[in-house]
């Protein structure tokens, strides 16, 4: 009798989860079939799922459309996403390691302080950042005062480095370094390991899982940047996918087909990346509530 | 020779001189400005428009760069919205990296001549070298030059003109012949009496309003009355004046006779023959040439109360000058005189859909051969861009179109408060408004 009973329950939790992901794929699976439709098609009201005619045409448009070809804005994206993110990965860990496995003054008040700056909005501090990166002494042709020349200005480390100390991954890290036994330090130190080599050697290893999703979610921010890279560059050949998108929305008559074709063109690197990785993310997000 | 004929000859002589100064040397423009720049300069331009408007601007400069090859080079760039470049003009003035040369909004433009960052362009514009006729001034449409000298300007010419669109009429013609209906109507009493036979005929409602655009479209309404949103000393709105009231009661009979729909979607509902008529920007004539296929169309000025001074909505953008060097500002000049001019708006407003800035451009080739393409087109360039006119602009001119404007008057069409509580509310609002940007 229970069988039938735990059946129903089962089928009706696959339903429920059936369609909460067509919920959420939903605009996905728009985004591509509209990519595949005329400009006359996308504004048909009511609309069409399936396109009338399929226009493979509308990615190579979309593809050579933009100032630079879609390969140059997808290079510099993977430069900002995978530099970035190291950049990123690397500050946040070293800083998360000390919160999480370290003892020293004002700790307490000093972790306080980097949470802060994530109430902090980011429209804010566009302004302060796009000087101190145009005023950077000694670069880009600045003097010691950081004047005389413009830093670095329209530069793939201009895009990178305000964001490169994020205080979420430093959060989130500390929560996964904080899981370690310190037994495991104690045991270390005794055969004369160094916090940097126990760092390396044992407790990164031990975090992967954590490290590999903040990798991901660095990525992820630099690929999705728009603002940031727009208002610090002025070469196009420097710009990211997000800013090609933009070509094909205009005042008078904004394509929507080839920007949803720009637009799953851009998605598709992410896409790939998520499968690569999805079970440390996975095993990461599953074990950050459990304590060691 | 004797006497009497030298002097004879020498009168001549003299009269001749006279004569031929005055007739064939006109008095020269004062010229405090060098004829032209110093040596080879680079100038940066800004520019917001992505697509076909994008494409075009490129095209514009390239045009631009090959005539002043060796001497003035232009170097555009793409700066995302009207907003993103904003954000980044406020980054480049407090860190460093002006363009010379930006297409912005008349609100951007307001923020830059209070920052003190764009230069007065009067003495360029009167200058004997660079400057413009007396004809040339003429040719332009009175509503895009005024809009190039503004009192929040400080009365000074702190732009010059790139883009014009306006406020137009469009209608489905298959739906008004069903109707009984052979032009499109041109007062809004005409409008009613339409609307009441295209829902008999049709069923069809005769107006799909968009939802977002209510307030502008109010505004613009009442401006067919002949009342501006803002009052003459810009310190209070006109919302309670009598035709502020008729307006909001003529769209709420409609609404009640179902003659008129409030849509989120009208500008998609229309290229798909739901509704018969449509108050959007000319802009999307070149759009909907693309997109309507299963029926007849044509676009015009919009409705008129009788007897009323004809005028319509403008939008579009200029383009504005930062300081710089005397051979930068210069060079700029040129350029924005360049891109306004008779020969680059012909082109540039073929390519884009746009009004052009002059007169003369309507009678270009480049448009000609437009209008062949887009014969709506050419009706729209003929009948609205000789009225179009940039609302009386204020710091609250957002605020009060944009928000408390399209609240207001939504509200209305949607039942929720009556015609004269929606007016006194949207003048106490948006006096409110305007005072607080005042301060």
């Amino acid at each position: 009798m229970g069988n039938p009973r735990r059946r129903l329950a089962g089928a009706a939790r696959f339903l429920f989860l059936l369609l909460g992901s067509g919920l959420v794929a939903f605009p996905f699976v728009w985004m591509v079939l509209s990519s595949f439709k005329s400009s006359a098609e996308i504004n048909l009201s009511p609309p069409t799922l399936l396109p009338l005619q399929w226009h493979l045409e509308n990615f190579r448009y979309a593809w050579t459309a933009p100032h630079s070809t879609f390969g140059r804005y997808y290079l510099n994206s993977v430069v900002l996403a995978t530099g970035g993110a190291a950049l990123q990965t690397a500050a946040a860990l070293l800083a998360a390691y000390a919160f999480g496995q370290m003892s020293f003054p004002g700790k307490r008040m000093l972790f306080i302080a980097f949470l802060g700056t994530m109430m902090i909005p980011a429209e804010v501090t566009l302004i302060p950042n796009f000087v101190t990166i145009r005023h950077i002494p000694f670069l880009g042709g600045n003097d010691w005062s950081g004047s005389g020349g413009h830093g670095l200005y329209d530069s793939y480390l201009g895009m990178i480095l305000p964001s490169a100390g994020s205080a979420f991954s430093i959060f989130f890290l500390r929560q996964a370094f904080m899981s370690l036994p310190g037994d495991y330090w104690d045991a270390a130190r005794l055969d004369g390991c160094g916090r940097l080599r126990y760092l390396w050697y044992i407790a990164l290893p031990l975090v992967k899982p954590a490290a590999a999703t903040m990798v991901v979610f660095a990525a992820f921010q630099y690929w999705n940047a728009l603002l940031w890279p727009l208002v610090i560059t002025n070469t196009e050949a420097l710009r990211p996918v997000q800013v090609a998108i933009l070509y094909f929305q205009s005042e008078v008559d904004s394509k929507f087909n080839l920007v949803m074709a720009a637009a799953t063109l851009s998605m598709l690197p992410g896409l790939i990346l998520y499968f690569l990785v999805q079970r440390q993310l996975t095993q990461a997000l599953a074990f950050s509530g459990v304590k060691g | 020779m004797n006497l009497r004929m030298s002097a004879l000859l020498c009168g001549l002589v003299l009269l001749a001189t006279a004569c031929g100064g005055t007739a064939t040397n006109p008095a020269p423009r004062s010229s405090s400005l060098p004829a032209k720049v110093s040596a080879p300069v680079t100038i940066e331009y800004w520019y917001p428009y992505g697509g076909t408007v994008g494409k075009a601007v490129e095209a514009a400069v390239s045009r631009f760069n090959q005539e002043q090859s060796g001497r003035i080079t232009v170097k555009p760039t793409f700066q995302g919205t009207f907003d993103q470049q904003l954000a980044k003009v406020r980054a480049a003035a407090a860190g460093g990296g002006l363009p010379q040369v930006i297409a912005a909004r008349e609100s951007d433009v307001t923020q830059f001549g209070s920052s003190n960052l764009a230069v007065p362009l009067d003495p360029y514009v009167k200058d004997g070298h660079n400057g413009l006729s007396s004809q040339q001034l003429a040719d332009i449409y009175p509503g895009v030059l005024a809009r190039t000298k503004l009192p929040v300007y400080g009365n000074q010419t702190l732009a010059w003109p790139l883009g014009n669109t306006a406020a137009s009429w469009f209608y489905n013609l298959n739906l008004m012949h069903q109707a009984g209906i052979n032009d499109p109507p041109s007062t809004w009493d005409q409008v009613l009496a339409d609307a009441k036979k295209v829902k008999a005929a049709t069923g069809q409602p005769l107006w799909d309003l968009r939802a977002d655009q209510a307030g502008p479209i109010f505004i613009d309404a009442l401006w067919t009355y002949g009342v501006p949103w803002l009052s003459s000393d810009g310190k209070t709105s006109n919302f309670n004046n009598p035709s502020a009231l008729k307006v909001l009661q003529m769209f709420r009979q409609m609404v009640d006779d179902g003659t008129m729909v409030v849509s989120a979607s009208a500008e998609q509902d229309f290229p798909n023959g739901r509704g018969a008529m449509l108050w959007a920007s000319s802009g999307n004539v070149v759009a909907y040439s693309n997109q309507i296929k299963g029926f007849q169309w044509g676009v015009g000025l919009v409705p008129h109360a009788k007897n009323a001074k004809r005028i319509t909505e403008m939008f579009g953008s200029v383009d504005t000058m930062f300081k710089g060097t005397q051979d930068q500002q210069l060079a700029s000049w040129i350029f924005m005189k360049y891109m306004a001019g008779a020969g680059n708006q012909s082109q540039f407003a073929a390519d884009t859909g746009y009004f052009p800035s002059e007169q003369s451009s309507a009678r270009s080739a480049a448009i000609q051969s437009a209008s062949q393409q887009v014969p709506q087109y050419r009706a729209a360039v003929q009948t609205i861009a000789p009225y179009m006119q940039l609302l009386p602009q204020s710091a609250a001119l957002d605020q009060v179109r944009n928000h408390i404007a399209t609240d207001d008057v939504t509200a209305v069409l949607l039942k929720k408060m009556t015609p004269d509580d929606g007016a006194r509310k949207l003048k106490a609002d948006a006096d409110q408004a305007i005072k607080q940007a005042g301060q």
